[in-house]
């Protein structure tokens, strides 16, 4: 059977529609489900970075820690050499 | 005779859209065109201002994020000696009273006002005029109680004030608890539009930059010669942004003064907020719009975004008659010349989205904040303008009501915060 012009047209504007509000709506579906955004915007402490940004800065961090316990034993040999010298 | 009627009616509605358009068309592109520029150096900016300042906090039953701020205000960079902290506590039934006194006992400069069940819970503007009274700074600021500020905010905000004609300030506000949910993360969009850029352009362009509340302040003798906050009022901060305007002052937009707020996240709770918000604006619109045609204060260009800015309210209803008016003209075929301008129509229903901040202001905040993926979900606000449209529809009727009938219904309808911004603020300190 063919569909009448009308019945056509009508199919047509549907699936028309239905395309516009896909192609509109599809990134916020994709963004929803799986967001990637690094929100909220972190204001405190650190300008201009994000949430997410701190998983890295964590490994950095990391490191600076272990810089700082180096320092404590180093600072704690110091304490212990005038001991040594009395 | 009639259908021509409702073909004026139409057109003119759609040349107030398009207005409105144009409006925030320049905005976008004035913030785009500075953000290129590197930062000028006022010379306001080298000197060491610090006057003595009031932060007010009116707080009614905020017992879940009142600690948090009043822990930052004990860690804040301004000179200790010049700062005086007042909590308003407005007739609690929490724990909001209690915890506010332990600070109070700990740290001098915090102060606490307890208002009793007969003085209390009239609204934000009583509670801040109570607060008012009690404050003996040069420069008056306010934080809301669900709000959190960087260390240093108080200096960026006060150093503005050393420019005598400078009236007023406002701070940036950022949604902390975004990423909770859909509701959350609309209005993080619509306030990425509305501070990042619309503010920042009107401040830019020296037309009406807006008090919004919190994050900002005023010079107490300004203040108190105004009368204080307009507790008749349900946006008393807009209501006092024209009147000191009217005053011959101006507020000032700082842009790096960032602070957290805690967004509505419900779509109940986006009504009670949004039909206040509505509400406000449209009884400010019938307050000051002749008074701001006809003051010699303010320059032409301030009286036109004055005059927008006031009525912004007005805009989904416009929308809406715009469809119930425009649509029988298409569809019925009625009129065939006006065809070509349903084109204008769309444009002017698409630019709207975004709750008044046209979706290109919420792109390109989105854009200049480093926000890309954000910008994805800038369709999904096409549901937040229509959601605007019933609210914004009730508060006017009720509105148009209370003036016929003279029952003034002013209940303010506050916001309950649970809280839910703590765990973002404890992720980003324990880094």
């Amino acid at each position: 059977m063919i569909p009448s012009p009308n019945l056509l047209s009508m199919i047509t504007v549907f699936f028309g529609i239905l395309f516009f509000l896909i192609l509109t709506f599809l990134p916020s579906i994709i963004e929803l489900k799986k967001p990637k955004d690094p929100g909220p915007r972190i204001i405190v402490e650190f300008d201009h970075t994000y949430l997410s940004d701190l998983e890295i800065e964590k490994n950095e961090e990391g490191e600076l820690k272990a810089n700082i316990s180096i320092l404590g034993e180093i600072m704690a040999i110091l304490t212990f050499l005038p001991d040594l010298e009395s | 005779m009639f259908i021509e009627v409702l073909e004026i009616l139409f057109l003119f509605l759609t040349a107030v859209m398009i207005v409105y358009l144009a409006r925030h068309y320049i905005f976008t592109l004035t913030v785009l065109k500075n953000s290129r520029k590197k930062k000028a150096n006022p010379s306001f900016e080298s000197t060491i201002y610090r006057p003595t300042v009031s932060v007010l906090i009116p707080a009614r039953n905020e017992e879940r994020v009142i600690g948090r701020l009043l822990q930052r205000m004990t860690e804040l960079t301004y000179p200790k000696d010049k700062l005086q902290v007042i909590v308003v506590d407005d007739a609690s039934r929490d724990e909001t009273g209690k915890i506010a006194e332990q600070y109070s006992k700990a740290y001098n400069y915090i102060k606490v006002v307890h208002r009793s069940e007969r003085e209390g819970g009239r609204g934000k503007a009583s509670a801040l005029n109570a607060g008012l009274r009690c404050a003996d700074g040069e420069i008056v600021l306010c934080f809301d109680a669900d709000y959190y500020p960087q260390r240093d905010i108080v200096e960026k905000l006060v150093k503005e004030f050393a420019d005598p004609k400078v009236g007023a300030v406002q701070g940036r506000v950022v949604v902390l608890n975004e990423p909770q949910n859909l509701v959350t993360r609309l209005v993080s969009l619509e306030r990425i539009g509305g501070y990042r850029v619309d503010q920042e352009a009107r401040d830019k362009l020296n037309l009406i930059t807006q008090f919004g509340g919190t994050v900002g302040g005023f010079r107490r003798q300004l203040l108190e010669e105004l009368g204080g906050w307009d507790e008749q009022m349900l946006a008393e901060d807009t209501d006092l942004t024209f009147r000191v305007y009217l005053a011959g002052y101006k507020v000032k937009y700082v842009l790096d003064a960032e602070c957290y707020e805690e967004a509505v996240d419900s779509w109940r709770a986006y009504w009670k907020q949004r039909y206040r918000w509505a509400k406000g604006h449209m009884q400010c619109a019938f307050k000051h719009s002749l008074k701001l045609l006809k003051s010699d204060k303010l320059t032409c260009p301030q009286k036109i975004d004055g005059i927008l800015l006031l009525n912004v309210y007005f805009m989904p209803i416009m929308v809406l008659i715009s469809w119930i008016v425009g649509i029988p003209l298409f569809v019925l075929k009625f009129s065939q010349w006006l065809s070509p301008f349903w084109a204008a129509m769309l444009i002017s229903f698409y630019s709207a989205v975004g709750n008044f901040a046209p979706f290109y202001e919420v792109g390109v905040g989105a854009y200049l904040d480093g926000r890309t993926h954000a910008q994805w979900l800038i369709p999904l606000l096409v549901f937040a303008f229509l959601y605007n449209i019933p609210i914004c529809t009730k508060a006017f009727l009720d509105l148009l009501f209370s003036k016929v009938t003279g029952k003034v219904s002013n209940h303010w309808e506050k916001t309950t915060h649970f809280g839910n911004g703590n765990s973002y603020i404890m992720k980003s300190l324990n880094h």
